[in-house]
């Protein structure tokens, strides 16, 4: 597809669009690529000066073509992107616009617009923040068991930018140790404890991009959902929100070489060694969760411990067996709040908000699909469903439950490759809900049984006596 | 970042529930047993004529509604939030 894109830009001898680098100057470019997790952060901080002629009101940043590629939905994709204009009270998010265009070296722009122009010679702080699932490979792709697994995580030792940069920095950020294996340069990079730094480097053209390779050992597992299902469950008589996710997880780690051995594993066990097989997961609650379950296929799973922490509830869990690289386990986590922690009614009757964090899963996992489910009672009327995650396709369905008649009202929203750091994201669905809707149900069972009390009445004045009565 | 739901959650005052969840049971045994009475009760009395039809009937719409609320809130208490 890129090619295909490509192809007529060659044949006309046009190159693609490439914003006018005299437009600004960037000083001190500092990046920060994060391995320490399944997906990799990469976040930016710099000052833009505009060095042009005229006071602009947008700028140019760019990304990799591929990280928005829509052909292939399971490669590696951009998961999270976000700009912030930094002042001196406090930061705002900036709106951006990822070009459809692919240029020479494969990177797509991204057009972010200011709030307000800078004139020339006038500087800005800008920090930048991204996230990309399934980008980290394990080399080997095939380890032995007790073996400890390798990651390699590619990229450039320069940020692709439109702009020179006076003065770049690039820090690789490792959980356990510096790397095993990197791209090395006359002087560079340097170490410090579990960091990587290349830079700094002065003065570097606009559209600079210097490969690097990095191996390092993750001793982890790279928790992969490839699917997410989330319900949560507003019950007005009940006062309750009940939440039920169910979860299909692979650990795309390197996987065994050889076949699973169990006295092997117990050993591993037995001396506490790390291993990149998923072993527990855990997942940070919100305050005052009640009946928390864990099951899968075949039941319920006993081994989930739940730290029940007044203002940080986790719930520890262990799948029935150890995911290694390339196995799959689906299982169901499910919990219970107050409605009153989540629901508030507004001041016009009958009008209520729900305010739910978008995703509560593991820590450190990716997801490629997720779909969250907001049942609202029945009758319920959706006014407005918003949140600070736009990228998701809304649908307004109904489901039936326990006395339902005409079907709950159902929100569901879908989103690909987000980051557990998405949870952060909230939710918010304004709903109308009359009093009358709200006593449907009881009055239901109410009218069932009456009709029998009814039946009971009318079979009473049937006269069976077979002779007249005198 | 403004969004119209987060107004409205930050003037809204929190749910509260006909009957808060630990209540439930009490609230479903004694509506149950209550509707279970006035059924006993209804089996009782006297069923001949207009007046015993009025009487069925004043006994039937209580016990009937008092036995719909109990169903659900017993199936609120034992966790099935309907």
């Amino acid at each position: 597809m890129r090619f295909t894109a490509l192809l007529p830009a060659l044949l006309v001898g046009v190159a693609a669009f490439t914003p006018p680098s005299t437009d600004f100057t960037v000083r001190s470019y500092l990046r920060t690529v994060d391995l320490m997790k399944s997906y990799v952060r990469d976040s930016s901080s710099f000052i833009l000066e505009n060095t042009g002629a005229e006071p602009q009101s947008s700028f140019y940043l760019a990304v990799n073509a591929s990280y928005t590629d829509t052909e292939s939905p399971l490669s590696a994709k951009l998961a999270m992107y976000e700009v912030k204009l930094k002042s001196d009270d406090g930061s705002t998010s900036l709106k951006y616009t990822i070009d459809d265009e692919v240029n020479e070296d494969q990177m797509k722009y991204v057009k972010i617009e200011l709030p307000k122009s800078i004139a020339v010679g006038q500087s800005v702080t800008v920090q930048l923040a991204s996230a990309v699932v399934r980008e980290l490979v394990p080399l080997p792709k095939k380890i032995k068991q007790a073996e400890v697994q390798n990651l390699v995580w590619q990229g450039s030792r320069v940020a692709y930018i439109p702009y020179p940069v006076v003065k770049q920095r690039t820090k690789i950020k490792f959980s356990e140790r510096p790397a095993n294996a990197y791209s090395r340069f006359k002087d560079d990079p340097t170490i410090d404890g579990t960091v990587l730094t290349y830079g700094p480097y002065e003065n570097i053209p606009p559209q600079t991009y210097e490969p690097i390779r990095v191996k390092y050992e993750y001793n982890q597992p790279l928790i992969e959902i490839t699917k997410l299902e989330r319900e949560l469950w507003v019950s007005h008589s009940g006062g309750n929100l009940a939440t039920e996710e169910r979860y299909w997880l692979t650990n795309s780690g390197a996987e065994l070489t050889d076949h699973f051995s169990r006295v092997r594993w117990q050993a591993t066990t037995m001396a506490q060694q790390s291993t990149p097989a998923l072993k527990a997961a855990q997942v940070h609650l919100r305050a005052g969760v009640r009946d928390v379950y864990f099951t899968d296929e075949i039941g319920n799973v006993s081994t989930s411990n739940l730290r029940d922490d007044y203002r940080d509830p986790v719930l520890e869990f262990r799948p029935r067996y150890p995911v290694f690289g390339g196995w799959n386990y689906s299982f169901t986590l499910g919990w219970n709040h107050d409605l009153a922690r989540s629901v508030r009614e507004t001041a016009s009757e009958g009008i209520y908000v729900l305010r739910v964090p978008l995703l509560e899963g593991p820590v450190n996992a990716m997801y490629d699909e997720a779909d969250v489910l907001v049942v609202l009672p029945e009758g319920a009327k959706v006014l407005a469903v918003d949140s600070s995650y736009k990228d998701m396709t809304e649908e307004l369905t109904s489901l039936y439950s326990h006395l339902d008649v005409v079907g709950r009202t159902v929100v569901k929203l879908s989103a690909r490759d987000m980051t557990d750091e998405h949870r952060r994201n909230e939710l918010y669905v304004t709903y109308e809900l009359s009093k009358d809707a709200q006593y449907r149900k009881p009055i239901r069972v109410a009218t069932a049984v009456f009709a029998v009390f009814f039946a009971i009445i009318l079979l009473g004045k049937v006269d069976v006596s077979i002779s007249k009565k005198a | 970042m403004s969004l119209a739901g987060s107004n409205l959650w930050s003037q809204g005052t929190p749910f509260t529930p006909a009957v808060s969840i630990d209540r439930q049971p009490v609230a479903a045994i004694a509506l149950l047993l209550s509707g279970f009475v006035l059924t006993a009760l209804f089996s009782m009395i006297n069923k001949s004529g207009f007046l015993g039809f009025i009487k069925q009937l004043f006994i039937a719409i209580p016990a009937s509604l008092s036995l719909g609320f109990g169903f659900v809130y017993l199936l609120c208490a034992v966790g099935v939030y309907v």
